[in-house]
C-alpha cells in the first residue's frame, strides 16, 4: 500500500484538526481586482493571495512571495417597488501575503487573506420574522473576512490547500441578584453583572488545483456553511417581597433569552476550469462553476424565550411559548461564471510592461422563494458583468527587481425586477418588487519579492 | 545582495501593508447608524398620529383645524408634494348626530408637515333632496388619471355628484341627486357611500343599517352622461347579500379583552394597483363595540370578497372618525376626523 505524500498529510492534519467546522463566508462582490474582473471565475486561475478565498491551493502555485494591497467598492441602489432602500456601501481594504518555501522537500506556501471593511467589521442585526428585508445585501456584504491558509504541491502540477475563515460571534449575559420590592420599586436592591464575550467562530476551505499541462488547469473547491448567531441573555434572581419581611417568593427567577441567526453563507462546491489557448497563448479562458447549499438555510428571525419562577406565585402568570416560524425554504443554486484575459502588450517599453486586459460574466439566480406568507425576504437574480486591466511593470525599482502588477476593474450587478405576490391582501407588507444595481470598482497592487 | 535587497523590499512593504492596516482599524470605531429603510407597505395598518416632533408648524396631529367648525369626513387628490382636501363642515357644537347646516369645505395642503391653508365652502346644500346638509365627500377619480367627480350625500343618505369644471374644482351636476338612498337601501337606514372606479364601472361601497357592507356598479360612462343630462338613464347593480358584517370586525376594550363591532360607519373606499400591477380593493371605516371604536381596514383581490384586517389600523387611544388612506410621496397617509377640543382632519403615517 502506498503512503499518502507528506504533503498531503500536512494539509490534511491541518484542516482536519480544527474542532467544529464552520465555514468561509461568500464575499457578494469578489476579492481583489484581477479576479472579481474575471467574473470570479477565478479556483483554477488564483496563486496570489486571493487564492485564500478562490481556492487555497493555488497558493503552492506561487513561487514567489507575494504581497498584495487594494481598495475596493461596492455601491448598492437597490430598490423595494421602486423605492431605492439606504443599503449601506461595502468598502474596504483587500489585502493579502504569500510566503512560499520548501519543507522536507515538500513545496508549500501559507497565505493571509484580509478584507478589512472601513465601515463595518461586522454588524449584528436581528430582525424581526415579518420584518422585509434585502436578505442578500443587508448585513451579508458588512464584514470583515480573514482567511488563513496552508497549500503544498503533492506532485508536479497537483496542489492542494486548506484553511480557516476567521469570525466572532456575540454571546453575553446580563444578570441582577438581590431583593425586589413589590409595590415599591425605589427599595429594590440589586446588583448587576454584565459578562458579553466576542466568541471565535472558525470555517475550513480546501481545495485542489491540477495543472493538467501547460495550457489547461482544473480546480475543485469546497467552502464550508457559516452561521453567526446571536445568543443574549437577561437574567434576575432576587427574592420578591418587602425588605425585612418573609418574601413571597424566595429565589424567584426571570430568564430572557434572545436567539437569533445574524449571518448564514452557504457551503459550497466550486468546480473551475483556466485554459490557455494553445495557438494563442496570450488569451486565457476561465470559468467556474458554484453549487450553494442555500436550501439549509436557517429562518432568519430573533426568537425570545421567556422563563419565569417565582414559586407558588407561578400559576398565575402565563408566558406565551416562543413563536415558531415555518423554514424559509431557499432554493440550492448553481453559479455559472466566465471570464476571459488577454494580454494585449507583452514586452513594451523594452521588455518592462506588459498589459492585461479582462471581462467577465457571472450568474447568481436568487436562492429567495416567493414571498407569499408572513415574511417579506427580498431578493432577485443577478447578473454581474465587468471588466478589467492589469499593468505588469518589470524592473521598475532596483528594491524591486520583480514585476509589480497594477490591477483595477469595474463591474456592475445588475438585479432585474422581481414580483413578490401576497396571498392575504390583508398583508401589511403588500405585494412588492425587488430590483436593482451593485456598481462595483477596485484596485490592487501585487508584488513579487 | 539580492538577499539583502529581498529583505529591505519586504520591510518596505510590510511597512505599508501594517501602516494600512492600522489605519484601516482605525475607523472600525466608527459604528454606522441603522439605516431606516423604506420598506414596501400596504397602507392597511401600523400608522401613527403625527406628532409634534414631526410637525412642529402644526398643532399634531391636526393639519386642519378651524376654530369653530368641526371638520370632518375627508377625501383627498394628491398633487405632487401637496393635496386638495374636500371635507364635510359644520357649525362647532351641534349636538352628536345633527348634521343641519353642514357643507363640502374645501382646502389646500401645500406640504403635509405644514398643514392646510383656509378651508373655504366648495358645495353648500341648495337642494330640496339634499334637506340642509351635505355630507361625506368622496372623490371618483380614473386610476390613473384626474378626477371626475366629488360624489356627496345629503341628509338622508342620497347620493349627488359634481363633476370636475374646466377649471379643476367640482360643481354640482345642474338638477337632481344621482341616487336616492332608496335605490342603495331600500327601507333601510343608507350610511356613508364611497366610491372607486375599476375600469369602465363606477364601484360604490356603502354602510346599510349601520353595520352592513354593500356594493352597487354602474357604468362609468352612463354615470358621466346622466351628470351632463340628468334625464338619461341609469342603473346601478345592488349586491345581493352584504359584504362585510358590523361583527366581522374587534374592537379592542383592554389589553386582553375584545368585542366585536356592533356598528360601522365613515367608510371610504379605494382601489389601487400593487407594485406588481394587481388591482388590490381597501376598505377603511371606523367600528364601534362597548362605547369604544377604532379605525379598521378590509382588504380584497376582487373588490367582491373582502377579508377584515386583525387589528385596527390605528392604536387604541384616540376616537376616530372616517378614515382615508392615500398614496403620498410613496408612502401610505391616513387621513381622518379626530376630535379633540373640536373636530380636524388629522394625519397619520407608518413610522
Amino acid at each position: 500500500m502506498r503512503s499518502l505524500p507528506p504533503g498531503l498529510i500536512f494539509v490534511l492534519g491541518f484542516g482536519l484538526g480544527l474542532g467544529p467546522a464552520r465555514a468561509n463566508p461568500i464575499d457578494a462582490f469578489g476579492f481583489g481586482a484581477r479576479a472579481p474582473a474575471l467574473g470570479s471565475a477565478y479556483s483554477a486561475v488564483a496563486d496570489d493571495s486571493a487564492a485564500g478565498y478562490y481556492n487555497p491551493a493555488g497558493l503552492a502555485r506561487s513561487r514567489d512571495m507575494r504581497i498584495d494591497l487594494g481598495y475596493q467598492a461596492a455601491l448598492p441602489q437597490l430598490r423595494f417597488s421602486g423605492a431605492v432602500q439606504p443599503v449601506e456601501a461595502t468598502r474596504g481594504m483587500a489585502a493579502g501575503l504569500v510566503v512560499p518555501g520548501d519543507l522536507f522537500g515538500v513545496h508549500l506556501a501559507f497565505g493571509l487573506t484580509l478584507f478589512l471593511p472601513d465601515q463595518h467589521v461586522t454588524r449584528l442585526r436581528t430582525l424581526r420574522y415579518e420584518q422585509p428585508r434585502l436578505q442578500l445585501y443587508d448585513n451579508r456584504t458588512q464584514r470583515l473576512f480573514l482567511a488563513a491558509n496552508l497549500a503544498v504541491r503533492i506532485v508536479k502540477g497537483l496542489y492542494v490547500g486548506a484553511g480557516l475563515t476567521f469570525m466572532s460571534r456575540t454571546s453575553g449575559d446580563v444578570s441582577f441578584q438581590g431583593n425586589v420590592t413589590v409595590g415599591d420599586a425605589e427599595r429594590s436592591a440589586l446588583k448587576t453583572a454584565i459578562e458579553v464575550n466576542l466568541v471565535a467562530v472558525r470555517y475550513p476551505q480546501a481545495g485542489i488545483a491540477w495543472e493538467v499541462n501547460e495550457f489547461l488547469a482544473l480546480a475543485l473547491v469546497y467552502r464550508h456553511s457559516f452561521i453567526l448567531d446571536v445568543d443574549q441573555r437577561f437574567q434576575i434572581n432576587a427574592d420578591l417581597g418587602n425588605p425585612g419581611q418573609v418574601p413571597i417568593a424566595k429565589g424567584a427567577s426571570l430568564v430572557e433569552q434572545a436567539q437569533s441567526v445574524d449571518l448564514f453563507q452557504p457551503w459550497q462546491v466550486v468546480l473551475g476550469g483556466a485554459l490557455r489557448w494553445p495557438s494563442y497563448p496570450r488569451l486565457l479562458l476561465s470559468a467556474d462553476l458554484t453549487f450553494a447549499r442555500w436550501s439549509d438555510m436557517p429562518v432568519p428571525a430573533g426568537r425570545l424565550t421567556l422563563m419565569l419562577d417565582i414559586g407558588s406565585l407561578n400559576s398565575f402568570v402565563h408566558l406565551p411559548p416562543p413563536p415558531t416560524y415555518p423554514s424559509p425554504g431557499f432554493h440550492d443554486i448553481l453559479i455559472p461564471a466566465v471570464g476571459v484575459e488577454w494580454r494585449a502588450l507583452d514586452s513594451a517599453c523594452k521588455d518592462r510592461l506588459a498589459l492585461d486586459l479582462r471581462a467577465g460574466y457571472r450568474y447568481e439566480a436568487s436562492p429567495v422563494p416567493g414571498q407569499q406568507g408572513a415574511s417579506t425576504f427580498g431578493d432577485a437574480d443577478k447578473h454581474t458583468f465587468s471588466l478589467g486591466a492589469g499593468v505588469e511593470l518589470r524592473r521598475l525599482f532596483s528594491v524591486l527587481p520583480k514585476p509589480i502588477e497594477l490591477d483595477a476593474f469595474v463591474a456592475v450587478t445588475y438585479l432585474p425586477e422581481r414580483d413578490f405576490n401576497k396571498d392575504d391582501p390583508r398583508s401589511l407588507v403588500g405585494d412588492f418588487t425587488v430590483s436593482g444595481t451593485v456598481f462595483q470598482v477596485g484596485g490592487q497592487l501585487r508584488w513579487r519579492l | 545582495m539580492a538577499a539583502v535587497i529581498g529583505a529591505r523590499a519586504l520591510r518596505f512593504l510590510m511597512g505599508g501593508l501594517v501602516g494600512g492596516l492600522l489605519s484601516g482599524c482605525g475607523t472600525q470605531g466608527m459604528s454606522g447608524e441603522l439605516s431606516v429603510p423604506f420598506f414596501p407597505q400596504s397602507g392597511l395598518g401600523g400608522f401613527r398620529l403625527l406628532t409634534s416632533d414631526q410637525a412642529p408648524d402644526l398643532n399634531a396631529p391636526y393639519i386642519l383645524l378651524t376654530p369653530g367648525l368641526d371638520i370632518d369626513e375627508p377625501t383627498v387628490w394628491p398633487m405632487g408634494d401637496g393635496l386638495l382636501l374636500w371635507v364635510s363642515a359644520q357649525p362647532a357644537g351641534q349636538p352628536d348626530g345633527q348634521r343641519a347646516g353642514a357643507y363640502i369645505g374645501q382646502a389646500r395642503v401645500e406640504r403635509l408637515l405644514s398643514g392646510a391653508g383656509d378651508l373655504s365652502p366648495a358645495l353648500v346644500p341648495d337642494q330640496p333632496w339634499e334637506k340642509g346638509a351635505l355630507l361625506h365627500p368622496t372623490l371618483i377619480a380614473a386610476t390613473p388619471g384626474p378626477p371626475l367627480l366629488l360624489l356627496y350625500q345629503g341628509l338622508d343618505g342620497s347620493v349627488g355628484a359634481a363633476p370636475f369644471g374646466p377649471d379643476g374644482m367640482p360643481h354640482k351636476m345642474a338638477a337632481a341627486r344621482l341616487l336616492s338612498a332608496a335605490q342603495l337601501a331600500g327601507t333601510a337606514a343608507l350610511g356613508s357611500v364611497s366610491g372607486v372606479v375599476s375600469g369602465g364601472t363606477l364601484r360604490l361601497y356603502y354602510l346599510v343599517h349601520g353595520g352592513e357592507i354593500r356594493r352597487a356598479d354602474a357604468d362609468l360612462a352612463a354615470v358621466m352622461q346622466v351628470t351632463k343630462d340628468p334625464a338619461a338613464g341609469l342603473t346601478f347593480t345592488v349586491s345581493v347579500g352584504p359584504l362585510l358584517h358590523a361583527a366581522d370586525f374587534i374592537v379592542p376594550q383592554s389589553i386582553s379583552t375584545s368585542l366585536p363591532a356592533e356598528r360601522l360607519s365613515g367608510l371610504s373606499a379605494r382601489r389601487v394597483e400593487t407594485p406588481t400591477g394587481r388591482e388590490r380593493y381597501d376598505l377603511f371605516l371606523v367600528a364601534e363595540a362597548g362605547g369604544k371604536s377604532v379605525a379598521c381596514a378590509a382588504s380584497s383581490y376582487d373588490g367582491a370578497t373582502f377579508l377584515p384586517v386583525a387589528q385596527p389600523i390605528l392604536p387604541k387611544g384616540v376616537t376616530p372618525s372616517s378614515p382615508t388612506v392615500l398614496t403620498y410621496q410613496d408612502r401610505a397617509l391616513l387621513l381622518l376626523g379626530l376630535r379633540g377640543a373640536g373636530t380636524g382632519i388629522a394625519a397619520a403615517q407608518i413610522p
